[in-house]
């Protein structure tokens, strides 16, 4: 059969070009390399397994139940509870606001907003008409009473 | 070192007693090997130390459940293969080098690498090397440097002898013109 990529099938078919570069590997390693070697895979093989198997006994007996309980603390006792309120006495709150709050506040902004705020004024009530008229049927002056008062 | 062959070391593994030294003697037998093979893809003897000791490690968790469907050190040399794709992948991701560079980045280190010795035609070579599609840079450090069949190369690779001898064949190729280039 026509090899058509023109590959060579024995063993020989390295080129000219490869014959004339030294075929010695052009790499090297630290002195004793090879000597220490399989102690460092020992060791590393022996560190692996003691803590693959320190972590297997921990995993059932001890971390499992404890990673439980901590679940159960961290439910009770972080989840915030929507009844809950915090309650402060007057003192504690005049305390908060003269001690961290008010302090704290922009003089010149309190002054501003409280310029841009108009106030109603409050809205002069109207007379009571039955009340007018029962002051005029006594013949009570209103004054008399607004001094009283 | 005594030499026991593959069906030896096996026994002696999977009795409990001489495990362990079952173990040690298939890294001092198989250890230079694995190395070499290691150290020709990642280049860097840090990167190839590393790499040949998780090799091992690997290789001492898949013992158990090895079935002698293939000879030991072809399978050692399977896992030294993957852990050094997978090693230079992880470097590519680390790095955000782009998939192609990974042997440029690897072939500016040779040059102040301590422990490369060669010469300066050597070190042509492992940078023509190094130019090649990471598949192709493999099979021609397996086939020309540790000078292993196709047929073994194949059951490392698990790649038909047809298409590794068209990869190795290639690969001389655009050796050749590389070199011409420099």
């Amino acid at each position: 059969m026509e090899n058509k990529n023109n590959i060579p099938n024995n063993n020989k078919e390295n080129p000219s070009f490869l014959d004339q570069i030294k075929k010695e590997s052009p790499f090297s390693v630290p002195k004793s390399y090879f000597e220490v070697l399989p102690q460092v895979i020992i060791d590393k093989k022996l560190n692996n397994k003691s803590i693959e198997n320190i972590f297997d006994k921990l995993s059932y007996r001890i971390l499992a139940p404890t990673f439980a309980v901590l679940a159960i603390i961290a439910i009770v006792y972080l989840i915030p509870n929507e009844n809950s309120e915090i309650e402060l006495t007057g003192d504690q709150i005049s305390e908060i606001i003269l001690n961290e709050s008010l302090h704290e506040f922009d003089e010149d902004l309190i002054y501003s907003v409280y310029s841009e705020t108009q106030i109603e004024e409050p809205v002069a009530e109207e007379p009571n008409e039955e009340i007018i008229d029962y002051l005029i049927n006594n013949n009570i002056d209103i004054n008399s009473i607004i001094e009283e008062l | 070192m005594t030499d026991y062959n593959d069906t030896e070391l096996l026994k002696m593994f999977r009795e409990e007693n001489s495990r362990n030294y079952a173990f040690n003697l298939i890294v001092q037998q198989y250890q230079e090997r694995i190395y070499w093979h290691i150290r020709r893809i990642v280049i860097s003897h840090d990167d190839a130390d590393d790499v040949t000791q998780n090799t091992f490690i690997k290789a001492w968790n898949g013992l158990p459940k090895f079935k002698e469907e293939s000879k030991l050190y072809t399978w050692l040399y399977r896992i030294a293969t993957n852990e050094s794709i997978t090693f230079l992948n992880k470097k590519r991701k680390i790095l955000y080098i782009p998939i192609n560079n990974i042997e440029k980045d690897l072939s500016n280190k040779l040059e102040s690498d301590v422990f490369f010795t060669g010469d300066d035609i050597q070190l042509k070579l492992q940078k023509a090397i190094l130019k090649l599609p990471e598949k192709q840079r493999i099979v021609f450090n397996m086939k020309y440097y540790e000078e292993l069949k196709y047929e073994e190369i194949s059951e490392i690779l698990s790649t038909s002898v047809g298409a590794l001898k068209a990869s190795y064949h290639h690969a001389v190729k655009k050796i050749e013109t590389f070199l011409k280039e420099d």
